[in-house]
């Protein structure tokens, strides 16, 4: 029970996240497109960048909304969440001058804040994969209702 | 895809993998060669003294015989006066009347003993008090609106402002406001437009008392502009590299703001003047140099006042990641600003 409530709170924390930050993105997305060119890493892929991310981040939360695909959902976001933190560690470490793209009050961080939290949500989702794999061994009616 | 831990390794390996490809990939400052020589053999900065301070966001206000001054960004009415030993600081508040509005994010302090200025180009609002007691009131109501300032004498200022033309086209121009009528006189034609206007044309802006000249340098291209103090240009020389052109792209926004859309190609950071020579930061590795110089030293180039010729580069070492953000030149001494840490070396050529 308590695993089932952990699972459904770390996908609802993920959709909130990922909806969040697509749609601040998509709404400011003049804006989303000419700061992730001022990224050295990303200048040449801005403009196919500034509508795949949020894409994405939509599509995976709409993986966590369906049943069937949670666990596709939840492996897809931790790798979106490595993703964007290698991204930062890559880009704190080795760039001298660093422009931030991220959405909404997300943006505000600063860009220890910002690891702290994306690691934060690394861990969650390893979480709930893990949650998830062990899911099978509960009793097969419990199992059904979550699918249902 | 049983195994989430072994998808997570794979994961972890397969981004930064992706990451790192992407940042080999990427444009670099200095990874190419730039082009241009400097002399060899350059003068090492020797650190004498260093100062901690307390908060970030420091900048250099101004300078008398015994102080330097550093105000601070983040809070406009905040003072700190450093003995050049930097043994003694004192922290100094400028006076204010409550009642008074203004825009506190972008005000700057100026120091020019015996008088003290604070001033903010938005609004515009000007203050003028004395060093002694700091009771600043509101002076000359007639400016103009500003990016940039640097006093030249108690009755006038250089002023770096957008001027808007009649097809609506913006851009950077220098301007002198005094106290007398006619208050501000336009000079424009000095900084030149290449680009946008505003970005192509940002730099800074230096005055040097001793001999009533003012140097403007630009940041995004190998240029600066010596001028006297009734904005007549004295000449126009380059710095050592290359960039005749700013590399930027900016990119108009319907909101009426202007970004840039890829990374600039910042080519100098500050101008200092002193004792007949220019001081240049330079951001830019010379081909007869190691790739490692700027890994912790700072270059500046010098050059001769009169003419603007280039004389010999000056490295400026120092400690921890943050790199310099302003520096002042008094006789042998340089002292720098880094995020936190006022450096004070000795440049005495040997």
């Amino acid at each position: 029970m308590l695993r089932k409530t952990a699972l459904e709170i770390i996908c609802l924390l993920f959709i909130l996240l990922f909806v969040y930050t697509a749609v601040s993105k998509l709404l400011d997305y003049e804006n989303f497109r000419v700061v992730i060119g001022q990224s050295p890493l990303l200048t040449r892929f801005a403009p196919v960048l500034a509508i795949v991310v949020p894409l994405a981040e939509i599509i995976i939360a709409l993986l966590l909304v369906i049943p069937r695909y949670r666990r596709l959902g939840l492996y897809a976001s931790f790798a979106m969440m490595v993703l964007f933190t290698t991204y930062i560690i890559v880009l704190v470490t080795l760039s001298e001058r660093i422009p931030c793209s991220c959405g909404g009050v997300i943006s505000r961080m600063t860009w220890k804040q910002h690891l702290y939290f994306n690691i934060g949500f690394v861990l969650l989702a390893l979480l709930g994969m893990w949650l998830h794999t062990k899911q099978p061994t509960d009793p097969p009616r419990q199992t059904k209702l979550v699918h249902a | 895809m049983q195994h989430p831990f072994r998808f997570a390794a794979l994961c972890v390996a397969a981004c930064l993998a992706l990451v790192l490809i992407l940042y080999a990939f990427a444009d670099k400052p200095n990874d190419y060669k730039n082009g241009f020589n400097r002399k060899p053999q350059p003068q090492i900065a020797v650190l004498e003294n260093s100062l901690e301070l307390k908060y970030p966001a420091y900048y250099i206000a101004g300078y008398t015989g015994e102080h330097i001054y550093l105000g601070n960004y983040s809070a406009s009415l905040h003072l700190l006066s450093v003995d050049q030993q930097l043994k003694d600081t004192q922290q100094l508040t400028l006076k204010i009347s409550p009642e008074e509005r203004y825009a506190w994010k972008l005000a700057r302090i100026m120091v020019d003993s015996p008088a003290v200025y604070m001033a903010e180009g938005n609004t515009p609002t000007l203050y003028r008090g004395k060093l002694d007691d700091l009771h600043m009131s509101r002076f000359l109501p007639q400016s103009c609106f500003f990016n940039m300032l640097q006093n030249v004498s108690p009755a006038s200022f250089i002023s770096r402002s957008i001027h808007v033309d009649s097809s609506g086209n913006r851009q950077n121009i220098l301007a002198k406001i005094s106290t007398d009528p006619p208050y501000v006189t336009l000079a424009k034609g000095i900084i030149t437009k290449q680009v946008d206007g505003i970005f192509c044309t940002d730099g800074t802006l230096d005055y040097d008392k001793q001999t009533g000249k003012l140097v403007y340098l630009y940041h995004y291209r190998n240029a600066f502009v010596t001028l006297d103090t009734s904005l007549q240009v004295i000449y126009t020389a380059h710095t050592l590299d290359t960039n005749t052109t700013a590399k930027i792209q900016v990119a108009h926004m319907s909101t009426g703001d202007s970004k840039f859309s890829a990374p600039p190609a910042y080519v100098n950071s500050r101008a200092r003047i002193a004792g007949n020579r220019i001081y240049v930061l330079s951001t830019l590795l010379a081909d007869n140099e190691n790739r490692q110089t700027r890994q912790h030293q700072e270059i500046i180039d010098v050059y001769a006042l009169d003419k603007g010729a280039y004389l010999h580069t000056l490295y400026i070492p120092f400690k921890g990641k943050e790199r310099m953000s302003d520096f002042i030149v008094k006789g042998s001494r340089l002292f720098a600003l880094y995020d936190q840490t006022l450096n004070a070396y000795s440049i005495k050529a040997d």
